[in-house]
């Protein structure tokens, strides 16, 4: 075979890596030189060739062994001098389990956030009717005071003075005035007053009912005070949002998640039936 | 092999060694634990080793250590690591050895690997493929496409350059 136009690269090739005999040297060498446009071509191609470089490995010295030394030295100390490296734990899922594990994930987050939805929901309700829940509130306490001052005696004289401009006297003898069966009657003229001046510091007289009437102020107070709160949640859209652990998220903006990912894995389950 | 014969091993072999793997993965400290396990190796099987052989060998366990490395994904290619252009030589054209060291940096690895057998350690399409376990055949077709792929790189960087 010669060294020609159609098999100059080939010989180019094995000249440059050294592969051919002296003979064949010659032969290229003289192409070369008769047809000087492809001395550019074998130029380019010696230009390939790696330049000459200095790596040095500096530490010989730890390379060397000598068997003598080896006979005294215990095996499992020699190991120790090499560098360890970590174990790499690389978990060998299929694409399938991905699938199953992001489909659970997600049935798990559904549940929770609706279960949260749904509660919320219930607060909602409850704080949407501020008033019902007081009354609710009003009835439990007045029944408990009704009990309460069952027991009481019927000769206790009840006094009540507010601070501000307009005082409030009342003095009721229970025992004079009214039947012992219409200690409701007074209870509830009192829930009534403490509502309409219950910004107003109320100073009792030293009767048995006093703590009573205290209670009463307090528990009443606490139903304002909660009523006011509730008035606050219900500004918020709330049937908007699913809590999910304690990430508030947008419904339809979640819905539109779900929705994607749904296609997306039925867009899979498509393609791979074809 | 005795045990002056895998000393002078040493003295002949480790820094060709070390070259042809850091050339390779371009990590030095990794490509000192090849090396180091090639020669530990060697050590151990060296009654078994022609001191004749004893460089082939030497590459041949170096280079399956180097391909064990890079099958696990262990870092190939980090440039902070290892620093090409400055430990090249510095006569001739500069920026063209930096064009074809990139290049030589973009081939496979086995093209890379029989380049650099080629070219640093000038082994024959036979040693190379014994050391590589490729036919002789294989090794002159890998070879030859990769020095044809280096040869388009450094003519596309001459025409835009002049």
């Amino acid at each position: 075979m010669k060294v020609n136009e159609s098999t100059y690269e080939n010989y180019f090739l094995l000249y440059i890596d050294n592969e051919l005999t002296a003979a064949e040297k010659i032969a290229v060498e003289t192409f070369v030189l008769t047809n000087p446009i492809y001395a550019s071509i074998l130029q380019q191609l010696q230009q390939t060739k790696l330049p000459v470089t200095d790596e040095v490995y500096e530490d010989k010295a730890l390379l060397y062994r000598f068997e003598e030394m080896e006979a005294s030295l215990d095996s499992s100390f020699k190991q120790s001098l090499y560098r360890k490296e970590a174990t790499i734990i690389r978990p060998n899922f299929k694409k399938h389990y991905y699938a199953i594990a992001v489909s659970v994930a997600a049935l798990f987050i559904l549940i929770f956030g609706y279960q949260n939805y749904e509660y919320k929901k219930g607060v909602v309700i409850k704080a949407m009717s501020p008033a019902l829940a007081t009354a609710e509130k009003e009835n439990e306490i007045k029944q408990s005071v009704l009990t309460e001052n069952k027991k009481l005696q019927p000769s206790s004289v009840i006094e009540k003075k507010s601070n501000i401009g307009f005082a409030v006297n009342e003095k009721v003898d229970a025992k004079t005035i009214l039947p012992e069966n219409d200690v409701t009657a007074i209870v509830s003229a009192e829930v009534i007053v403490n509502e309409q001046y219950s910004s107003s510091p109320i100073s009792v007289g030293l009767s048995e009912t006093t703590s009573m009437e205290a209670t009463n102020t307090h528990q009443l107070d606490a139903v304002n005070e909660q009523a006011v709160a509730y008035e606050e949640i219900d500004t918020d859209d709330n049937d908007r949002v699913v809590y999910i652990a304690s990430f508030e998220v947008d419904t339809d903006k979640f819905r539109g998640i779900t929705r994607k990912v749904s296609s997306l894995f039925k867009r899979n389950k498509t393609n791979k039936e074809k | 092999m005795t045990e002056k014969d895998y000393n002078n091993c040493v003295d002949e072999n480790a820094d060709g060694v070390f070259r042809f793997i850091v050339k390779n993965i371009r990590h030095t400290e990794d490509a000192r634990d090849i090396v180091q396990t090639a020669f530990e190796k060697l050590w151990v099987n060296r009654n078994s080793v022609d001191p004749f052989k004893a460089k082939s060998y030497l590459f041949t366990v170096a280079y399956h250590q180097m391909i064990d490395h890079i099958r696990k994904g262990k870092k190939i290619t980090t440039t902070d690591s290892y620093d090409e252009v400055n430990n090249s030589s510095t006569q001739g054209n500069h920026e063209l050895k930096q064009v074809l060291l990139r290049a030589i940096n973009e081939l496979n690895p086995t093209q890379k690997s029989l380049v650099l057998l080629k070219d640093y350690e000038g082994y024959s399409y036979q040693e190379i493929g014994e050391i590589m376990n490729l036919s002789e055949s294989q090794v002159k077709v890998y070879l030859h496409r990769a020095r044809l792929l280096l040869k388009n790189k450094l003519s596309h960087f001459e025409k835009v350059s002049a």
